[in-house]
Parts: structure tokens; C-alpha cells; sequence
């Protein structure tokens, strides 16, 4: 055999070796919109707590504050979805600036499906962080979230596509939803999305120095396109 | 009043107390009948597929695997699923319960966290239906599932997110059912909150009262006929409902 031929093997192999490699080790970060219905001690009537109010709390900010745009709420995936977590992305310096909460024993389920990308359902039990300030943070809590992702199908990572594809037949039961642009709004006017997925759990939070217990009975998360 | 007297009246008082802080706490809770229907995700274990099937789940079926039997198994109609609340509202648990021994056999999953918010608003028709205050208290719990069965059915463990309403007496503290008429809230829609059809899941007794309804989301490790497999669930409903020891 030629030597140029061994040589072009030989960067083939090293190429698969270092996809696989890559697809191994990549976490991803995909833009999250989120809208959680919450009840606190007292009162008999929800309040909206979208994924803004979240970014702003973990950041040590009131929750209804504006100064910050660029500071979103996003969610991280690795290519083997072994686990996930909840961020804080700063869109402006492309850097995760605070982890909101981490989901370590995520439960996937794939489903290939043929000359299409592969369908993720999945179960993430979030333990939520203590971040922030004495005046605004989060202190603890959990979220429970089911959902479903795309993933691609050669290196199985986590993938955007087009909003028109992203549909299943379950959103409506299962309580999958998008979260409109009223309640949680999304600067980038996006035609993509990574998935849709739903939730309950519970949130200590401080706000303005009280402190207080939120119940989520149902929340719903967009997963939109993945972050540079 | 002579030392004596005043050290009766004190013992009675002090044991009245003690005796009514015991009720309290122990009239706990009689188990509430609990029927289910979740919709259960899991990869098809049986070929090399990556296929994700499906699978509707009831309280019926729940039970049956943690008692070791088949799944679908209609022999015991008695013995069925309840929640069982503390009345201060500190621990939740799914246990099994046997109608025709009026006994607990098993509990399916226990306790790790329970949450709740409570109105201050008194319902005034349901005080009005009941003759008694009452209130509408919201919680999630978050439940263990126990590992229970035998080598070819079982539940091997798992945890259930429970977010749902229910009903409170003020004067027990216990949570009490209502006429299901007026068993009714606002957000019942929106947080996909609904009663489980007797067709999805059987309950010999007439649906009269109930205490409440619930959304359920969790995993479950479960056997069934000796194959292992991981069951996600996104939705399910619990209808909560009267005393488990009843049947109407």
C-alpha cells in the first residue's frame, strides 16, 4: 500500500477518534425560556415565576430587575445526557456566570428514529443551589423535570432544529409546551428549538430579604438553540 | 380550692391534652383511597430497537408489582393503593392496603420531602356542606419508591414528584374529603390537575367524596415478568379520595 494512502487512513481514524472524543466530553448550553406557576404561604392565587426571575435571583439581583438582559437562563447538556444543570449564561461575554441548579442522575431514554435525529426523553431530578445575595438568592429546593431533546444522529449530542420539526404527538398530555414571549422573552428571535420539557418541585428563595418557601405545582421550559 | 383538688384538676387537664395531642397525631390519617393513571415512558427491552414505547400505568398495576405479581394480575381487587397524610402535614406515603382485613400490607414508597402552602380563605360552601371550616391546602411531596416483589415482578426503586390540592380539616388538621361536587379550584385546568376515569383504573366504590387530586411525575425501576427496565413518567393523575377502610 502507498504511503499516502496509509496516511489518509491514518487521518480518518484519528478524525472518528476525535469526533467520538469530542462528542464524549462537549456539554452543550442551549437558551432556556421557562414559565413556573407558583403558590407561596398564605395566599390561594399563582404567580408567574418565568426564567428571567430565576437568572435575576441566582444572580443576587430583585427578581423583577432589568438591568441585565445578557444574563439568561440556559441549560447544559453533555453528549452522553448523563447529567444536566441549570445556568446562568451571560450572552455577552459567552460565559456561564452562575449555576442555578445541577440534575447529577439523569434518567434518558433514546429513540432512533430513521433519517431523522434521534428523540431523547428524559427525567432530571435538580437539586437547586445556594446563589446570590442575603437580599435576593436562591437557597436551596428542588425541581423534578421531564422532557423530551433532540440529539444528532452521528455523535448523539444534543441539537436545535427547526421549530416547524420540533413536534410530538405526547406535547399536549404530557404537558410540554412553549412559553410565550409575554412571559419569559427571548432577545434572539430564534426559528430553533432543542426540545420541550415540564416540571414541579419546590424553591427557597430570598427575596428582598424575606425569605420564602415556593411550591411549583406545574412549569414548563423551552429549549431553544444552542449558545457559542 | 384545697392542693388536692387543684392536682386532680391539673392531672385531668394535663391528660386531657396529652390524650387530645395523641388523637390528633394519630388520627392521622386513615388512608385515603388513591386511584391512578400515569403514562409511563421506557426504551422497548425485548429487541435492539432503540424504540421508546408508551405504557399506560394504574394504582392496580403499582400494586401488583410490589406485591410480586403480574402486572395486569386481577385477583386481589381489595387490595388497593392509599396515600396516607400526617395531619400536620410533615410526610406522605403510597402504601398498599388490604379492604377485606382492614390492614396495611406494604408501603410502596415513603416520605423524602412534603411542601405545602395552605389558603387562609375558608371555602364557604364546603364549610357550609361539611358544617365545619375547611381549607384548600397545595403541597408536593416527593416520594421513595421501595423495592418490593418478587425476582419476576417488582418495583425496584424510583422516586414520584406528587404536586397537587387537597382538603383540610381546621379543627383536625387532618386532610378530609368533600363531596366531590364541590371538590373543585381554579387552577385545576391549567396545572393538568384531573380525576382518573374508571375505565383507566377501577375503584368498586362509588365516587361520592373525595379529598383531593394530584400530578405525578418520576421514574420507576420496575420488573416485569423477569425483565428489567427504567420507566419515565411525564404525566400521571392520582384521585385522592375518601377513607381507604370505607367501601359505599
Amino acid at each position: 500500500m502507498k504511503s499516502t494512502r496509509w496516511i489518509f487512513l491514518s487521518l480518518t481514524g484519528l478524525a472518528v477518534i476525535l469526533t467520538s472524543a469530542y462528542a464524549l466530553v462537549t456539554t452543550r448550553t442551549f437558551r432556556t425560556v421557562a414559565q413556573f406557576y407558583t403558590f407561596t404561604q398564605g395566599k390561594n392565587t399563582a404567580t408567574t415565576l418565568a426564567g428571567s426571575n430565576l437568572a435575576n435571583l441566582a444572580m443576587g439581583r430583585a427578581a423583577t430587575s432589568t438591568t441585565a438582559p445578557n444574563q439568561v437562563l440556559a441549560l447544559t447538556l453533555p453528549c452522553d445526557f448523563s447529567s444536566a444543570s441549570l445556568v446562568v449564561y451571560d450572552q455577552s461575554t459567552a460565559h456561564i456566570v452562575a449555576t442555578v441548579a445541577n440534575a447529577g442522575d439523569l434518567t434518558p431514554l433514546v429513540q432512533i428514529v430513521t433519517n431523522r435525529d434521534n428523540q431523547i426523553r428524559f427525567l432530571a431530578q435538580f437539586q437547586i443551589n445556594h446563589v446570590g445575595t442575603p437580599a435576593n438568592g436562591l437557597l436551596g429546593g428542588y425541581l423534578t423535570i421531564a422532557g423530551r431533546l433532540h440529539a444528532n444522529r452521528t455523535n448523539g449530542c444534543p441539537e436545535a432544529v427547526a421549530i416547524r420539526l420540533d413536534h410530538d404527538r405526547h406535547d399536549h398530555n404530557f404537558g410540554d409546551q412553549d412559553v410565550p414571549r409575554s412571559v419569559d422573552p427571548d432577545s434572539a428571535h430564534t426559528n430553533l428549538r432543542t426540545g420541550l420539557a415540564h416540571g414541579a418541585g419546590v424553591i427557597n428563595a430570598v427575596q428582598n430579604g424575606i425569605t420564602n418557601t415556593i411550591l411549583i405545582p406545574y412549569g414548563f421550559l423551552s429549549i431553544r438553540g444552542v449558545q457559542p | 380550692m384545697s392542693g388536692k383538688k387543684l392536682l386532680l384538676i391539673g392531672a385531668a387537664g394535663l391528660a386531657g391534652f396529652a390524650a387530645l395531642t395523641v388523637w390528633a397525631i394519630n388520627t392521622a390519617n386513615p388512608p385515603r383511597r388513591t386511584t391512578a393513571s400515569l403514562t409511563g415512558v421506557a426504551q422497548r427491552p425485548l429487541t435492539q430497537l432503540a424504540t421508546i414505547d408508551v405504557l399506560p400505568l394504574n394504582s392496580a398495576n403499582l400494586v401488583n408489582l410490589a406485591l410480586g405479581r403480574r402486572v395486569g394480575d386481577t385477583n386481589f381487587p381489595k387490595q388497593v393503593l392509599a396515600l396516607t397524610v400526617t395531619c400536620d402535614l410533615t410526610a406522605a406515603n403510597l402504601i398498599i392496603f388490604d379492604q377485606s382485613v382492614s390492614n396495611t400490607l406494604a408501603t410502596l414508597a415513603t416520605n423524602l420531602s412534603f411542601d405545602f402552602v395552605q389558603s387562609p380563605i375558608v371555602n364557604p360552601t364546603i364549610a357550609q356542606a361539611l358544617g365545619s371550616t375547611n381549607q384548600i391546602v397545595r403541597f408536593i411531596a416527593r416520594l421513595q419508591i421501595q423495592p418490593s416483589g418478587s425476582v419476576s415482578n417488582a418495583l425496584r426503586g424510583g422516586v414520584l414528584t406528587v404536586a397537587g390540592r387537597a382538603h383540610r380539616d381546621t379543627v383536625t388538621g387532618c386532610l378530609a374529603p368533600v363531596p366531590v361536587h364541590l371538590d373543585t379550584d381554579l387552577y385545576d385546568k391549567t396545572f393538568l390537575l384531573k380525576d382518573v376515569p374508571r375505565q383507566k383504573d377501577r375503584d368498586k366504590a362509588s365516587l361520592i367524596d373525595r379529598t383531593g387530586l394530584a400530578q405525578v411525575i418520576g421514574v420507576l425501576d420496575v420488573v416485569a415478568d423477569y425483565v428489567t427496565n427504567t420507566v419515565i413518567i411525564p404525566t400521571g393523575n392520582l384521585s385522592i379520595r375518601r377513607s381507604a377502610e370505607i367501601i359505599k
